[in-house]
């Protein structure tokens, strides 16, 4: 499996507090991969390290083999967390400004702002200065500006973030795009269902390491499937069969699925005269395989930080 | 090396057009021409108020009597005739006025009329002559008026005495003067020529501690390092204020330049200014290779430290230390290039802050090629130190990059 980013062993400091403790990461090419972590868990500082934006105090990173990102950045987008423009730039040449960086002829970069700001419906804003564009809208610019030049690798550094839900859903539909273009697309989030829905591979960082790596799918499975039975009777000789982790919680009774399987508790169920009104096995979503890795502290954190933003 | 300058000519190409497009930079270019032409106005006006304001007079009180020729008209000849062959601004006009009473009253009178007060009186004559007058116009006043009392005394003895006094024949010899003072002049032009590249450069230069504020308030810095090295932020920062600096000194250059060879040929040959050492072709290359590395340098230095700041408050509390330091290289050159070829000046030479001043100066008295490549080859070594080092600091300083002493929590 090629790699389009394989970082062993990241560790940076600032000052007296370990920011990352031995990151490792393996993105293979043409794959969606989502780093996620509470606030603070140091995945800024991760993909920063990746791309050679900052050095790492220990450990190594390769961008398409490649030790030193910078001498290929023209393979590169890159969206930084905190969001920047030059305000008195025209949209089309803050795009092609940012391919040129990256080694895009400036006039090809304004054929292709103009098309690319057309397809995501800022045709009439290519002439309008970054100041007096909404938020919104420059994010999608700034966000343009990174594909311009058609990278093979996107970052996305909380690519969500300050977006309303129809742009969400946008930038979900680009993703997908890019990747299906061939690209390989390594993004950072604290909102799980994003991932949830675009990645076939996560990492799950926080306090500075990777706690969990591998498909989304596999996160979930580490979890039992959870079990919700609501039954007519309210006692009786049945609540003795169901399994020692069961509570009850607004006359729901839910415990993880046994081994065995449902059949038993079933059967115990319809033998006992419980009376099932309804009866559920959840697989568990990511955010629960996430309060699992993580601890429930970081996700404590997390779900502050999501209500905060609304997302 | 390709790969740097090329970034950082889409680094300097932005900025340049973001500067010399702003509104705020046509203020910029013709702020000199403002401050010359307001300056000009005031001027205009000073010297206009000063011509409609009457001469200030030496009133004396005499009679046009039989003893004329020893009173107020014979002074007043004499007064004149000395005042005219001196050339002495301190002799003032002289008024006669007949006595009117009492002689100290009509001084008084004369010398508070609100509408034409003398400055002095000269009462008394010809036997007991008094000057009345306030201090400052005796002290100013008692030298000539007694010189034209003793030569006016010595003419009438001598004409009573039947002789008359026979002007000194005084023989002139020429020399042209620009053959007398050229290295004068060529040291007025070293003068003026460092003068311009400092004021140029601390002008321009200070522009430089807050090229790096918007990047980082506006969180583009991110985007920048994470695409091309920060050694071609900083190179095409430099490269982008060079281009609006020189932009600046050609505009400069047309506008008053133009005005000096327009009325250069008008000037007395005092003023004008003698060919430099190395020839007005060469004189000129030099000065624009001095400014831009006098600039690099300088503005390197600057950016590197204005990189480190977070606000514009903070750039504004640096730039007052750095204007010191400027002034200071300044003076130093100054002093230095008033001995030529000491161990001062070899220090001023070398010191890469004051190379171009100095050696600038130096392409104004002496005709040598040599030096000035080596010291720009000089300036050019100090400007990728620079460069480096700031770079080098701005990673491990702002943006936090490279092995720290760590403590595990």
């Amino acid at each position: 499996m090629a790699l389009a980013v394989d970082a062993r062993g990241l560790v940076k400091n600032f000052g007296a507090t370990r920011a990352v403790d031995g990151v490792d990461l393996q993105v293979p090419e043409g794959a969606i991969y989502g780093v996620l972590g509470p606030n603070g868990a140091g995945k800024t500082t991760s993909l920063r390290m990746t791309l050679g934006i900052i050095d790492p105090d220990a450990g190594e990173r390769f961008v398409f083999g490649h030790n030193r990102p910078l001498d290929i950045a023209h393979e590169i987008g890159y969206l930084p967390e905190e969001r920047g423009l030059y305000q008195s730039m025209l949209a089309r040449e803050a795009i092609a400004f940012m391919g040129a960086l990256r080694g895009l002829p400036l006039a090809e970069g304004r054929k292709r702002a103009d098309v690319l700001m057309e397809e995501y419906g800022l045709g009439a804003a290519t002439k309008r200065q970054v100041r007096t564009l909404s938020k919104g809208m420059a994010q999608t610019v700034q966000l343009l500006g990174t594909l311009v030049h058609n990278p093979r690798l996107i970052v996305l550094d909380e690519p969500f973030s300050g977006l309303d839900a129809l742009n969400q859903g946008r930038l979900e539909k680009l993703i997908r795009a890019r990747r299906a273009q061939g690209a390989t697309v390594l993004f950072s989030t604290h909102v799980i269902a994003h991932a949830e829905r675009l990645c076939e591979r996560i990492a799950i960082i926080a306090g500075g390491r990777v706690r969990y790596e591998g498909t989304v799918s596999e996160a979930r499975d580490r979890l039992p499937s959870r079990v919700h039975v609501r039954t007519r009777a309210t006692d009786g000789a049945w609540r003795a069969t169901l399994p020692h982790d069961a509570v009850l919680e607004d006359g729901v009774w839910s415990f993880a699925l046994p081994a065995e399987g449902i059949e038993p508790v079933l059967q115990n169920l319809i033998t006992h005269d419980a009376g099932i009104e309804t009866l559920t096995v959840e697989r568990p979503g990511l955010h629960d395989a996430f309060i699992s890795i993580a601890g429930e502290a970081a996700a404590q954190a997390m779900s502050e930080t999501a209500v905060g933003e609304g997302t | 090396m390709k790969k740097l300058f090329a970034s950082a000519f889409v680094i300097a190409r932005r900025d340049y057009l973001a500067t010399v497009l702003s509104r705020s930079f046509l203020l910029f270019i013709l702020s000199p021409m403002l401050v010359i032409g307001f300056s000009g106005g005031i001027g205009f006006i000073t010297a206009t108020s000063i011509v409609q304001k009457a001469p200030p007079i030496l009133a004396v009180v005499a009679t046009a009597d039989a003893q004329q020729a020893d009173g107020g008209v014979a002074f007043r000849a004499t007064y004149a005739d000395l005042s005219h062959r001196l050339e002495q601004q301190k002799f003032e006009n002289v008024e006669l006025f007949p006595p009117q009473g009492d002689a100290d009253t009509q001084a008084h009178a004369l010398l508070t009329d609100t509408k034409h007060p003398a400055r002095a009186v000269l009462v008394g004559l010809p036997g007991a002559p008094r000057l009345i007058g306030p201090k400052a116009s005796l002290d100013d006043l008692r030298d000539g008026v007694k010189l034209a009392l003793d030569t006016m005394h010595q003419n009438g003895a001598l004409k009573k005495a039947g002789l008359i006094a026979t002007p000194t024949a005084l023989a002139e010899v020429a020399i042209d003067p620009a053959h007398n003072d050229i290295a004068d002049k060529r040291e007025r032009l070293a003068g003026f020529g460092k003068t311009l590249l400092f004021f140029l450069n601390m002008l321009l230069a200070g522009m430089m501690l807050s090229n790096l504020v918007e990047e980082k308030a506006n969180k583009i810095i991110e985007i920048l390092v994470a695409a091309v090295p920060i050694d071609a932020v900083f190179v095409g920062k430099m490269m982008g204020m060079l281009a609006v600096a020189l932009t600046i000194v050609v505009a400069y250059a047309v506008l008053i330049g133009g005005g000096y060879v327009m009325v250069l040929s008008r000037l007395p040959t005092e003023f004008q200014l003698a060919a430099p050492a190395v020839g007005w072709p060469m004189f000129i290359v030099l000065g624009f290779a001095y400014f831009m590395m006098n600039y690099l340098v300088v503005g390197g230095i600057f950016l590197g430290i204005g990189a480190q700041a977070n606000t514009p408050r903070e750039v504004q509390t640096i730039s007052m230390p750095a204007t010191f330091a400027q002034m200071t290289v300044f003076i130093v050159a100054s002093v230095a290039l008033n001995t030529p070829h000491n161990g001062m000046w070899f220090g001023a030479a070398i010191f890469p802050l004051s190379t171009p001043l100095v050696m600038f100066a130096e392409s104004a008295r002496e005709s040598a090629l040599w030096p000035h490549l080596l010291a720009l080859t000089w300036e050019a070594l100090w400007v990728i130190i620079i460069v480096r080092f700031a770079g080098q600091r701005f990673r491990t300083n702002v943006l936090k990059s490279g092995p720290v002493r760590a403590k595990r929590v």
